[in-house]
């Protein structure tokens, strides 16, 4: 791990601690949503940082960390390798879990505003020239299809996972 | 309104039906109310789409923070052979539950 991913994974800690307090306290949908969309994508970008290179300031980072994840540029035994550090037999099991959850995993990195394209999104009353809602007030649909639904509860535990054991595979 | 209010029963056959509803690879549900305290709702979910070589793991929910329904869910997701074991006492849930007193929530059938 070089010392940037380091500073980006500290942060990834701290946003996903932040997440958990939310989720166990169950305040309103849009706290709980943002720090889980901040925590993916810090962790995202500490492993794109991997390269020595910045990865862009946007926020395109879950998907991109999932595709990077199980990328055909490493070798069959490193994906091997971080299949088993995700709990999947075989890189090809881990493949068809990303693809089954990349709709969730892309509803929530266009929850940022810069992505929300001016309508729902974790902060800030919408749309901006007329608002007529706000975040604390709305009840997203992600949130419940994260709640409900265990391929969305496995996604909370993946990003969760994948910051608790970055060392692993960083 | 009084903590007295709050219909643990209901809200879990509630949580039931709209799993069931959002999740089509649910088996079954199973409510399991003995040793819980008074506004958490532990469910077991028998699901046959779970992938992975992972043991299950509970994830816990805050809900209706500060309203008199504030509650806590709690979903235990296993696969079908993975409840097989915890029937037979092979495979442990989670430290403090029970399948004593436990029923399995069924959707009722339309007529």
């Amino acid at each position: 791990m070089n010392k940037e991913q380091k500073l980006w994974w500290e942060q990834a800690k701290s946003d996903c601690a932040v997440f958990v307090l939310l989720r166990r306290a169950g305040v309103h949908e849009c706290h709980m949503l943002h720090y889980l969309q901040m925590a993916a994508e810090k962790i995202s970008k500490a492993y794109l940082w991997r390269s020595g290179t910045a990865p862009p300031r946007s926020h395109v980072g879950l998907m991109r960390f999932l595709q990077a994840l199980l990328s055909r540029g490493l070798s069959r035994k490193e994906r091997q390798r971080i299949a088993k550090i995700f709990d999947y037999a075989r890189p090809e099991d881990m493949t068809a879990w990303v693809r089954q959850v990349s709709p969730l995993a892309h509803e929530l990195q266009n929850l940022a505003p810069d992505l929300s394209n001016n309508g729902p999104n974790t902060e800030y009353p919408w749309p901006h020239e007329n608002p007529a809602q706000c975040p604390a007030l709305h009840s997203f649909a992600l949130w419940a299809r994260l709640r409900d639904a265990e391929p969305g509860r496995r996604l909370v535990k993946f990003i969760e996972k994948a910051i608790q054991r970055f060392e692993q595979y960083a | 309104m009084s903590a007295a209010t709050f219909n643990r029963d209901s809200i879990a056959e509630t949580y039931a039906k709209r799993h069931k509803e959002t999740d089509p690879a649910i088996r079954a549900i199973h409510y399991l109310p003995t040793g819980a305290p008074p506004n958490e709702i532990r469910l077991v979910e028998v699901n046959g789409a779970i992938t992975g070589t992972a043991g299950p793991e509970p994830i816990d929910f805050g809900v209706e923070f500060g309203t008199p329904n504030e509650h806590k869910l709690i979903v235990f997701d296993v696969t079908p052979e993975q409840w097989e074991r915890i029937r037979e006492g092979t495979l442990p849930l989670p430290e403090g539950w029970t399948l004593k007193g436990s029923r399995e929530i069924r959707s009722r059938k339309r007529k």
